[in-house]
């Protein structure tokens, strides 16, 4: 009697462990997406990228929805208050090249961002963009200034003038990359502080970024600075094992934080327009260190396998085992969609319908477990294209 | 008295594919519930954001765990605990025919010899 029993439940296990087996790698069919809903095949917008536009654009047009949103978002983060604004901005910059019908609404609410960013700055301060630390320390200036917010507001100037030409944000834009300038060649490692003492990689790169634009608006050149800064860092600012980026280090190049999945994606991006082939190799290392697929299901890690961090506001949860990293998967995303990785791009959309829990209603999505700033990204991951396409075509015909 | 006989019992209750479905179905219903209670918005705590724009607090955070259970629950056990009672009915059933068949052999055989 009790070794039939036992023979029924071991026959049960095996049944149940046959189901898994059959299911855990067919599962991912139910998430994997239609690669023509994120990305239109010509030109265009996707659907999946219009729905998305639709809610960030909703949170411009109804003032109290965008309040409450970026309430949620201030509790933890005042930057992500800030890199929302950024990566709508871009966003909307390749929109508006997408589709030169709808540029005239999507410059209004670029504008919009932008005015009001410039004004809280002026306001309140740059503090209020920047997490509470910020008053800890002393920033080596004289006047505290940090790379983040002068780097994504001229990169959002840069943006919506390489869509159209406003004049008055020309000597606005211009201020900007002066400071830009002076900051990071006063710099040992060419680089200037986001935080005192504090250098960010993604706050870098995206000034680096900035500066290419404006040479492509402003008839400038900074092309012996950027490829002073490309030397400085491939031989300061590279972690010797993995050959990614560091992501954050001391204003004389001492690694503080080792290469993070969450910089590295947009850095990656970003050094597209400075130096295509140290972009290509930056995101052929974060592809072999950092990307992971199980059962067609996407994700990146956070850190390489030769460098351990701790899990911070940046990288957001980790999920045990796996290592995924909900901020650098998030980034990753970029990455994949800027240097045309369809594979992986299509396993990272797989595990956004899996986990990240979209939520369609009235002609919109978003991503509940995400917020503002992820959505943005995500939208930035499925328009960007033309805007870098621009400025490659004007530094070559230059 | 037997001793084993009660822990049979509830290993063969534990196991039957009745009760894998009922399971299944229980599992659902939840998830059903929470979705309809709308418990899907608090997943934004996954990134650090608060629900409401208030600090977090204990509420939300089970309220985001207990989603979050009943989510992957759905997703990820429902159908394998499906698919093991369709593979157990499949077998018992299988098993039952060549038990039939089987014995309907014997039958035959021993009317052959009896003729």
């Amino acid at each position: 009697m009790k070794h039939a029993v036992l023979l029924r439940a071991l026959g049960s296990l095996i049944a149940l462990g046959a189901a898994a087996a059959i299911w855990f790698p067919a599962m991912h069919l139910f998430f994997r997406p239609n690669m023509d809903d994120y990305f239109a095949v010509k030109s265009g917008i996707s659907p999946k990228a219009r729905a998305i536009a639709a809610y960030q654009l909703d949170l411009w047009k109804d003032p109290g929805k965008r309040t409450r949103e970026v309430a949620r978002m201030r509790t933890s983060n005042a930057e992500w208050d800030f890199m929302g604004r950024t990566f709508l901005v871009l966003s909307l910059a390749n929109m508006a090249l997408h589709e030169p019908d709808r540029q005239e609404e999507y410059l209004k609410v670029m504008d919009r961002i932008i005015e009001e960013t410039i004004r809280f700055e002026n306001d309140k301060g740059i503090y209020f963009f920047l997490m509470d630390y910020a008053r800890e320390g002393k920033f080596s200036s004289d006047q505290p200034a940090s790379i983040f917010i002068d780097g994504e507001t001229a990169l959002m100037l840069g943006a919506r003038r390489m869509v159209r030409e406003r004049t008055d944000y020309k000597p606005m834009m211009k201020q900007r990359i002066d400071r830009l300038v002076k900051m990071m060649t006063k710099g040992p490692v060419l680089c200037a502080e986001s935080y005192p003492n504090e250098c960010w990689m993604f706050c870098n790169t995206v000034a680096l970024a900035t500066l290419r634009i404006s040479d492509v608006l402003d008839g400038s050149d900074h092309s012996a600075f950027l490829k002073k800064w490309v030397a400085t860092a491939k031989t300061k600012l590279i972690d010797v094992k993995s050959g990614l980026l560091f992501s954050s280090f001391g204003l004389d190049g001492t690694p503080l934080d080792g290469p993070e999945g969450s910089s590295i994606w947009m850095v990656s991006h970003c050094l597209q327009i400075v130096d295509p082939s140290f972009a290509n190799d930056q995101y052929a290392r974060a592809r072999k260190e950092l990307a992971t697929t199980v059962f067609g299901f996407g994700y990146a890690k956070e850190w390489p396998a030769c460098w351990r961090g701790s899990p911070d506001i940046d990288s957001g949860p980790i999920v045990p085992v796996l290592d995924a990293s909900a901020g650098s998967s998030g980034l990753a995303l970029i990455g994949a969609s800027a240097f045309k990785d369809s594979v992986y791009l299509k396993a990272l959309i797989t595990s956004l319908n899996f986990a990240a829990f979209p939520n369609k209603q009235n002609n919109t999505l978003r991503y509940c477990a995400s917020n503002q700033v992820g959505d943005a990204v995500i939208l930035y991951s499925l328009v960007n294209g033309p805007l870098w396409d621009k400025v490659l075509r004007a530094k070559k015909a230059s | 008295m037997n001793p084993i006989q009660p822990r049979a019992h509830w290993l063969d209750r534990m196991f039957s594919p009745h009760m894998l479905l009922r399971r299944a179905v229980m599992l659902s219903l939840v998830f059903l519930l929470c979705e309809v209670a709308g418990l899907r918005v608090y997943t934004c705590i996954l990134c650090g954001t608060s629900p409401d724009g208030q600090p977090v607090g204990v509420l939300a955070v089970f309220l985001t765990g207990f989603y979050l259970f009943f989510y992957f629950a759905f997703i990820c056990a429902v159908p394998v605990l499906l698919l093991a009672s369709l593979i157990l009915l499949t077998t018992k059933r299988l098993s039952k025919i060549s038990k039939t068949s089987t014995e309907t052999d014997h039958e035959k055989q021993d009317i052959n010899s009896v003729r």
